[in-house]
C-alpha cells in the first residue's frame, strides 16, 4: 500500500478543529491509510491558537518525524521517547489540553502519518466478514487515553514527578501499564501514579497479567480507601507551571531526558506508604490475572 | 435501589455541604451566583475572564451518628474533581464544632475546563487500617466555569443561527435545512436556522398548537440523532462487555432505553443495543427508537391536540 | 391648649404650690423675671437646657418644702363610683364605639399598650421596661380586691347591662359568670417604667384625661408617636370582660405637687337602667370632686390600698400600670393562662423585636417580659422577650446596621447589605411649594437560613421600631436565593427628611397600624398625590431587593417556548416498580475465610412466565469496568436454580430471596478492601 503524501505546507501555528469537522474527515480512505484529509478544507475550519511563539508547528513536526525515524523498527518503544518530549515541546495548561480539537488537529492535519505509522490499519476485532483493515478511528478522535497524541501528553502530565520525566519512561515502556492505568481514575493522584510505576520499576510486577492484576486491585480497593488522604501528593505550584508553559525558545534535547515543569515533587514518604499498601493488596489479591491461580511459579 | 455493600459499617445519616463564601482572586462572589437549591456556583464573570484562582470557604455538617459511633480517627475532606482535565485534589477540613467541619478549597483556572465537582468525604480508621471511606456529602456541588446563572444546565443547548453565514462554516452545507443537530462534540447542540424564513417566528408564535407540533417534530429528530450518536459510541471492555460512554451520551441512553426496552434493566438494555448493532439487526431497533424518541418529544399528545384543533376549525 | 400654654399652666400651679414668687424663681433659675412671665403666660416655652435647670430648681425646692407641704393620701373610705347619667334626650350608646373600631385580641392589646409606652419614653438614655403580668386571684385575695374596689356599687350596673341580646352584653354575662360561679378573677397588669405616666390635669387636656376621660383623643408628646387615632386605649377596656380597668401612675411631672400613686378606675358599660336610674356609658372610681357635682377624680393612694388593688408601684420610677379586671382574649383564641401568656409573648416578639435590638453593648429602646401568677404563686417565670429567638436573621441584620457593619452587596453567607430607598414626602395641604425633602429610608437585606420557615419577608418600621409592614417580598424570581429584609423609615433611618417622613408615614397608618396606605388622615393632611407617593415607596423598596439578588440574564442559548421541557438531559427518576426484576435490598458480611455471604431481596414485576436471571456479583471500582467474581447461589424464597446455574423465579411471585457466597479465589483484592455490587442480568430464554 502506497503511503499518501502529506500536504507540502504546514500551517505556522497549532489550531483546534471543531467536532463536526473532525467527524467529517474520518473517512474510510483515511482509516484505511490511503488518503490524508485535504489540508485546505481543514485549515478553513480551524480555530488558530494565539500566542504564536509557543504554538509553532515546526517544532512538533520535527519531533514526530524524529520519533518515526529512531524507532522505525520498534514502534511501540517510541512512546517512551516521544511522550516526555512532546509534553516539553507542546507546553499546555490542563485547561488547554482538555480541548479535544487540538489533538484532532495534530492527528488530522499536522501528522496523520504518525497516527498511521504508530497504529497501522488492521482488521477490526468483532467483524465477521472479510472487512477491510482499518485504523481505529479513536486514534484520531478518541478520548484522552486513546487518541494518538493525547495519550502521550497525558501520560507525561500524570506520571511525571514534578520536573522528573523518568517515571513516564518507565510507564510507557510497559504497554499494559500505559494502556490500563492511564484511563483509570487512580492515575489522577500523583502519589498513586508514582507508586504504581515504582512497583513496575522494582519489578514487583512484571508481566502484563501482573500489571493488570495490580491495577485492578488498587482500583477496587479505591472504593474503600481514600488514597489521596493516606498519601499527600503535595501541593502543585500552579504559578511555576504557568511560567514553564510560557517559556519560549527552549531547546528540547533528543538524547538526554528533558526537564519538566518544576512545580513540586511528590513527597517520598507518601509514595512509600502507598508502596507498602499496594504491595500488600497485590500480594493478597487472590486473582493474579486471567489464568487460574494454581499455575506453577514462573 | 440499594445493591451495594461495604465491608464495614458506614454512615447512614445525611451530610450536608454548605458554601459560606466564594472568592475569585480574593474578590468575593455575589451571593446571587451561588444557588443552594441547585447546588451550583456560577463563575462566569464577563468582567473578570482572566481570573487565576477560585477559593471556596465551605462547611460540612455531619450527622450526629458520627460522634455516637465507634469510628476512630475521623477525618473529613473536601474534594475537587474534573474529568476533562484529569484533575482531582482533596483538602482536609478542620473541626469547627461538634458536627461541623470547615475549610477552604482552592482551584486554579489553568487546571479546569468547564465544570468542577465539589464533594466531601469522611474517613476513619477501621481495624487499624486508616483512610477507610465511611461517608460522603449527600449532594455534591458543581462549580460551573461557564455559567452566568447558577442553574443546573442539563438541557440540549439550542442555538439560533443563520446557516448560510460565514462565521459558522460547518453549517453552510445545511443552509436549506430548517434545523441541524450536532451530536459529535463534547455537548450536543441543536441549531435552528434563522435563515429559514418564518421558522424562528413560528417557534415563538402565539398559535400554541402549531408551534408545539413543530417543536415536537424537532425534538423527536434531536432524540433520534442523539441516540444514534450515543449508541455508536458504546465501546467494549476487555471482556467484550459494553461500557457506558461518558457524559451526555450516557444521559441520552438512560432517558431512551427504558422506552426502547421496557422490560430490561439499563445495563441489560445496553447489552441489547450493542448486540443488535453488532449483528446488524438495525431495523427493529429503529422502530423502537422512533417510539422512544416520540415519547420524549411528547409527539403523540401534541399531534392529538393539533388534529383536534384542525377538526374544530373545519367544523366552525 | 397648646403644649406651651399647658407648660405655663403647670409651672404656674407648681410655683403656687411651692410658695415661690416669680422673682425668686427667676433668680434661682438664672433668668429674668420677664422670661418667667412669658413662660407662665403660655407664650414661650423654655429651651431644653433651661427646662432641665427649671426642673432641678423645682425639685430641690420641693424636697426642701416637703415637710411644710406634706402629702395627704386620700382616705380609702372616701372612694366611690360615679356613673355618668343617661342622656336627657334619651340617646343611648350600647357599647364603646372605639372598642369595636377594629377586631381586638391579645396581640392587638400588646401592640397598642407597648406602642404607647414606647412613645411615652421619659429618659432617652435608658430603655422603657414593660411587664405584662397575668394574675388569677381567688379566695381572700379576691374578696379583699372586690371590697376595696367597692364592687357592690357597680355590680347591679354590670348585671343590668349584661344582656344576651347584644355582643357587649354577652361578654359581660360571661365575665359575671366567671366571677360568681367560678369564684375567680383574672387580672392582667401592664406596667411600664421609664415612661411619663399619666400626667396633667384630671379634666383639661393632658395625658391623664386623654386616656381616662376622652374617647378619641390622641394627645401624644410628639409627632412620631405611634397611635394617631387614640383608639389604642379602647383596647384595654375591650380586653376586660367586665369593661373595667384600674390605673396607677407614677408621674414624671408632679401634679398638685405629687407624683406617686395617682390612681383611678374606669368602667365602660353601655346604657343601663338600675334601681337608681338610667345611666349612659362610663363610670369612674376615685375621690369625689366637690367642684364637679360629685364626679370622681383621681386620688393619691396609700401603699396599702394600692397593694389591695394589685397595683403597687415603687416610688421614683415614672410610668403607668394598667389593671385589666376580668381579662380575656377578645378573639377567643387563647383560653387558658398558659395560652394567654404565650399569645402575649409572641405578640411582643413579633411586633417589637426591633425595639429590643441595640448596637453591641448598647442600651435598647425597649425591654419586655411576661409572667403568669396564680394567687401569688409564680406559674411562668418572668422572662425577658429575646429578639434573637423571635427573629434571628432580622435581628442580626438590624444589629449589623447599628454596629455599622453592613456591606453594599451580598457575598458571604452572613452578610447584611444596606441600600437606600427614596421616599419623597409630599407637602402638607396649604403649605406653599417649598422644597420637598426626599427621605432616604434604609433597607437591610440578609440571606435567609436554609430551612427558614418564612423566607423572603420584608418588615417596615418607623421611629419606635414597632413592625408596621410585614409582607412577603413580591415577585421574587424563581430560584433566587431566599432573603430577609428590614426597612427602616422616618426617624428610624435618620436624615435627610426624617421628621417629615415620620409624620407622613404615621398619617398613612390605619388604626391597626399594620400597613402604610391611603387613609383619611393622609388625604386630609397632605396635598394631592400623597397616596401615590406611598405606592412609589412600595415599588422602590421592592426594586431595591430585586436589584440586590439579581442574577445575570442568560445568554443567547435560551430555549424557544416550542421546545421547552422537551430537551432535558437529566436522568429520569428511577421507577419504583420497573418492568424487570431488580435488587430491592442486600445484606451481608465478609466471613473468616474471606468470602462475602450476601442475602439478596429481589422485587419482581407481574408476569405470567417465570423470570430467569443470572445474578452477578461485582467488585466496585473507582472508575472503569467492575471485575466480576464467582459466587455460589442458594435459593431461599420463590426461586430455584436452573441447570445452567441461573436463577428461575417462581411464576407470578412478586418477591424472592436468595443467598450468594463468593469464591475468594476469584476476588481481585481481599474482600475487606472493596465494595461489592449485585446485579441481575437477563438471561435469554432461548437455550444458549
Amino acid at each position: 500500500m502506497s503511503t499518501p503524501s502529506l500536504p507540502p505546507s504546514l500551517p505556522a501555528v497549532i489550531g483546534s478543529l471543531p467536532p463536526t469537522e473532525v467527524r467529517k474527515h474520518l473517512t474510510a480512505e483515511l482509516l484505511a491509510g490511503r488518503a490524508y484529509p485535504p489540508a485546505e478544507a481543514v485549515d478553513k475550519s480551524t480555530t488558530w491558537l494565539g500566542d504564536h511563539d509557543r504554538r509553532r508547528t515546526d517544532e512538533v513536526r520535527d519531533l514526530v518525524e524524529e520519533a518515526m525515524d529512531r524507532y522505525a523498527d520498534n514502534r511501540t518503544a517510541s512512546d517512551a521517547w516521544l511522550a516526555p518530549r512532546l509534553h516539553a515541546t507542546l507546553r499546555l495548561t490542563r485547561r488547554e489540553a482538555a480541548d479535544a480539537g487540538i489533538w484532532a488537529f495534530l492527528a488530522l492535519r499536522l501528522a496523520p502519518d504518525y497516527v498511521l505509522w504508530r497504529f497501522p490499519p488492521k482488521r477490526p476485532k468483532s467483524s465477521t466478514e472479510q472487512s477491510s483493515e482499518q485504523v481505529n478511528a479513536a486514534r484520531f478522535d478518541g478520548e484522552y487515553h486513546t487518541q494518538a497524541f493525547a495519550r502521550l501528553w497525558w501520560t507525561a502530565e500524570l506520571f511525571r514527578d514534578g520536573p522528573d520525566y523518568r517515571p513516564v519512561e518507565v510507564c510507557c515502556a510497559n504497554q499494559d501499564m500505559l494502556g490500563t492505568t492511564l484511563r483509570l481514575d487512580i492515575a489522577r493522584h500523583r502519589a498513586t501514579a508514582r507508586a504504581l510505576v515504582e512497583l513496575l520499576d522494582r519489578r514487583t510486577v512484571r508481566t502484563g497479567r501482573e500489571v493488570n492484576a495490580l491495577a485492578k486491585a488498587v482500583n477496587t480497593a479505591g472504593t474503600t480507601l481514600l488514597f489521596e488522604a493516606l498519601a499527600d501528593a503535595g501541593t502543585t505550584d500552579a504559578g511555576a507551571y504557568r511560567d514553564w508553559v510560557e517559556q519560549v525558545g527552549v531547546q528540547v534535547p533528543r538524547e538526554r531526558l528533558p526537564e519538566g515543569p518544576p512545580d513540586g515533587s511528590v513527597p517520598w514518604e507518601s509514595v512509600e506508604r502507598l508502596l507498602v499498601l499496594f504491595e500488600r493488596l497485590f500480594k493478597e489479591a487472590p486473582v493474579r490475572g486471567k489464568e487460574a491461580p494454581e499455575e506453577a511459579e514462573d | 435501589m440499594n445493591n451495594r455493600l461495604f465491608p464495614y459499617p458506614t454512615l447512614v445519616g445525611r451530610s450536608d455541604l454548605e458554601i459560606h463564601e466564594v472568592r475569585l482572586d480574593g474578590m468575593p462572589l455575589r451571593r446571587a451566583l451561588i444557588s443552594p437549591g441547585a447546588r451550583v456556583i456560577a463563575l462566569d464573570r464577563a468582567d473578570r475572564p482572566d481570573w487565576e484562582e477560585v477559593e471556596v470557604d465551605l462547611r460540612l455538617h455531619t450527622p450526629t451518628e458520627l460522634r455516637a459511633g465507634t469510628w476512630q480517627e475521623i477525618r473529613c475532606y473536601s474534594s475537587l474533581f474534573e474529568g476533562r482535565t484529569n484533575s482531582r485534589s482533596i483538602t482536609q477540613l478542620g473541626r469547627a464544632s461538634d458536627d461541623v467541619w470547615s475549610g477552604t478549597v482552592r482551584a486554579h483556572h489553568d487546571d479546569h475546563h468547564r465544570r468542577i465537582e465539589l464533594d466531601a468525604l469522611i474517613t476513619a480508621t477501621i481495624q487499624d487500617e486508616p483512610g477507610r471511606i465511611i461517608g460522603r456529602a449527600t449532594e455534591a456541588w458543581t462549580i460551573d466555569l461557564e455559567a452566568r446563572t447558577p442553574a443546573r444546565r442539563n438541557t440540549v443547548q439550542t442555538i439560533r443561527a443563520d446557516f448560510a453565514a460565514p462565521d459558522r462554516p460547518f453549517l453552510n452545507p445545511y443552509r436549506e435545512d430548517p434545523w441541524m443537530i450536532e451530536a459529535s462534540g463534547e455537548e450536543p447542540v441543536l441549531y435552528i436556522n434563522t435563515g429559514f424564513e418564518g421558522l424562528d417566528r413560528l417557534l415563538r408564535s402565539n398559535d400554541r398548537t402549531t408551534r408545539d407540533m413543530v417543536g415536537a417534530q424537532i425534538s423527536s429528530d434531536v432524540w433520534v440523532a442523539l441516540f444514534n450518536a450515543a449508541a455508536a459510541a458504546v465501546e467494549t471492555d476487555v471482556d467484550d462487555q459494553p461500557i457506558w460512554p461518558g457524559g451526555w451520551r450516557s444521559s441520552v441512553l438512560q432517558r431512551l432505553l427504558p422506552d426502547l426496552f421496557p422490560e430490561h434493566s439499563l445495563d441489560d438494555a445496553l447489552i441489547e443495543i450493542h448486540a443488535r448493532r453488532e449483528q446488524g439487526e438495525g431495523a427493529d431497533l429503529q422502530a423502537r427508537l422512533l417510539h422512544a424518541a416520540g415519547r420524549q418529544a411528547r409527539l403523540p399528545k401534541r399531534l392529538d391536540v393539533h388534529i383536534r384543533n384542525l377538526a374544530k376549525k373545519e367544523n366552525s | 391648649m397648646s403644649s406651651t400654654e399647658e407648660f405655663g399652666h403647670a409651672l404656674e400651679s407648681r410655683l403656687h404650690l411651692l410658695g415661690l414668687d416669680r422673682a425668686e424663681f427667676a433668680d434661682l433659675v438664672g433668668v429674668t423675671q420677664a422670661a418667667v412671665s412669658s413662660w407662665t403666660g403660655g407664650r414661650v416655652k423654655p429651651r431644653p437646657e433651661t427646662m432641665r435647670r427649671i426642673e432641678e430648681v423645682l425639685n430641690r425646692h420641693e424636697e426642701n418644702t416637703r415637710d411644710t407641704a406634706p402629702r395627704v393620701d386620700t382616705d380609702r373610705d372616701a372612694l366611690t363610683w360615679y356613673h355618668r347619667p343617661a342622656h336627657r334626650d334619651g340617646g343611648r350608646e350600647l357599647g364603646n364605639a372605639a372598642a369595636f373600631a377594629f377586631d381586638t385580641d391579645l396581640a392587638v392589646l400588646a401592640r397598642e399598650a407597648t406602642q404607647n409606652s414606647l412613645d411615652e419614653r421619659f429618659d432617652e438614655s435608658a430603655p422603657v421596661r414593660i411587664r405584662y403580668t397575668l394574675h388569677e386571684i381567688t379566695g381572700t385575695r379576691l374578696q379583699e380586691f372586690l371590697e376595696t374596689l367597692r364592687w357592690e356599687e357597680i355590680e347591679p350596673h354590670v348585671e343590668s347591662a349584661a344582656a344576651p341580646s347584644n355582643k357587649v352584653g354577652r361578654i359581660l354575662q360571661r365575665g359575671l359568670a366567671d366571677l360568681r360561679d367560678g369564684g375567680r378573677l383574672l387580672l392582667l397588669r401592664i406596667d411600664d417604667h421609664n415612661a411619663s405616666g399619666l400626667t396633667g390635669p384630671d379634666y383639661d387636656d393632658g395625658r391623664f384625661s386623654a386616656v381616662i376621660r376622652r374617647q378619641l383623643d390622641s394627645r401624644k408628646a410628639s409627632a412620631s408617636a405611634g397611635g394617631s387615632y387614640g383608639l389604642g386605649k379602647a383596647v384595654l377596656w375591650a380586653t376586660s370582660r367586665l369593661g373595667l380597668v384600674l390605673v396607677n401612675s407614677e408621674l414624671s411631672e408632679p401634679h398638685e405637687g405629687h407624683r406617686h400613686n395617682r390612681m383611678i378606675g374606669r368602667l365602660e358599660l353601655p346604657w343601663r337602667r338600675t334601681a337608681d336610674g338610667e345611666w349612659a356609658g362610663p363610670a369612674w372610681f376615685g375621690e369625689p370632686d366637690a367642684e364637679r357635682g360629685g364626679a370622681t377624680r383621681s386620688w393619691w393612694a396609700d401603699s396599702d390600698t394600692a397593694r389591695r388593688l394589685h397595683l403597687e408601684r415603687e416610688e421614683g420610677s415614672p410610668g403607668t400600670s394598667f389593671l385589666i379586671v376580668g381579662a380575656h382574649d377578645p378573639s377567643g383564641e387563647a383560653e387558658t393562662l398558659e395560652e394567654m401568656h404565650e399569645a402575649l409573648v409572641t405578640a411582643l416578639a413579633t411586633n417589637f423585636w426591633a425595639s429590643m435590638v441595640t448596637e453591641t453593648g448598647g442600651v435598647p429602646m425597649l425591654e419586655a417580659s411576661v409572667t403568669a401568677v396564680r394567687d401569688g404563686e409564680v406559674l411562668i417565670e418572668d422572662q425577658r422577650v429575646d429578639p434573637e429567638l423571635a427573629e434571628p436573621e432580622m435581628t442580626r441584620a438590624l444589629r449589623a446596621y447599628l454596629d455599622r457593619r453592613t456591606t453594599e452587596d451580598l457575598t458571604a453567607k452572613h452578610d447584611v447589605a444596606q441600600v437606600k430607598v427614596p421616599l419623597s414626602v409630599p407637602p402638607r395641604k396649604g403649605e406653599a411649594g417649598g422644597s420637598v425633602p426626599v427621605h432616604e429610608a434604609v433597607l437591610l437585606v440578609t440571606p435567609a437560613e436554609d430551612g427558614s420557615a418564612a423566607p423572603n419577608r420584608l418588615v417596615g418600621m418607623r421611629a419606635n421600631r414597632m413592625v408596621v409592614v410585614d409582607q412577603k417580598i413580591p415577585e421574587m424570581p424563581l430560584g433566587a436565593p431566599p432573603v430577609q429584609a428590614v426597612l427602616l423609615a422616618g426617624r428610624a433611618a435618620g436624615d435627610p427628611g426624617a421628621d417629615a417622613a415620620e409624620s407622613f408615614l404615621r398619617a398613612a397608618e390605619p388604626p391597626e397600624h399594620n400597613t402604610w396606605k391611603r387613609t383619611d388622615d393622609l388625604t386630609s393632611t397632605y396635598a394631592r398625590g400623597a397616596a401615590s407617593r406611598i405606592n412609589e415607596f412600595r415599588r422602590a423598596w421592592k426594586e431595591a431587593v430585586h436589584r440586590l439578588i439579581r442574577q445575570p440574564e442568560s445568554g443567547e442559548g435560551d430555549v424557544p417556548p416550542a421546545l421547552a421541557g422537551l430537551l432535558d438531559l437529566d436522568p429520569p427518576p428511577a421507577r419504583r416498580s420497573p418492568g424487570y426484576p431488580h435488587v430491592k435490598h442486600v445484606n451481608g458480611d465478609v466471613r473468616e475465610d474471606g468470602s462475602w455471604r450476601i442475602q439478596v431481596d429481589v422485587q419482581l414485576p407481574q408476569r405470567d412466565d417465570p423470570w430467569v436471571v443470572e445474578p452477578i456479583l461485582r467488585f466496585a471500582t473507582r472508575s472503569g469496568p467492575k471485575p466480576v467474581v464467582a459466587w455460589a447461589l442458594e435459593p431461599v424464597t420463590n426461586c430455584d436454580l436452573s441447570a445452567r446455574g441461573a436463577l428461575i423465579f417462581e411464576k407470578g411471585a412478586r418477591r424472592a430471596v436468595f443467598v450468594g457466597t463468593s469464591d475468594p479465589s476469584t476476588h481481585p483484592v481481599t474482600a475487606n478492601m472493596a465494595v461489592v455490587e449485585v446485579e441481575l442480568r437477563r438471561v435469554s430464554e432461548v437455550a444458549r
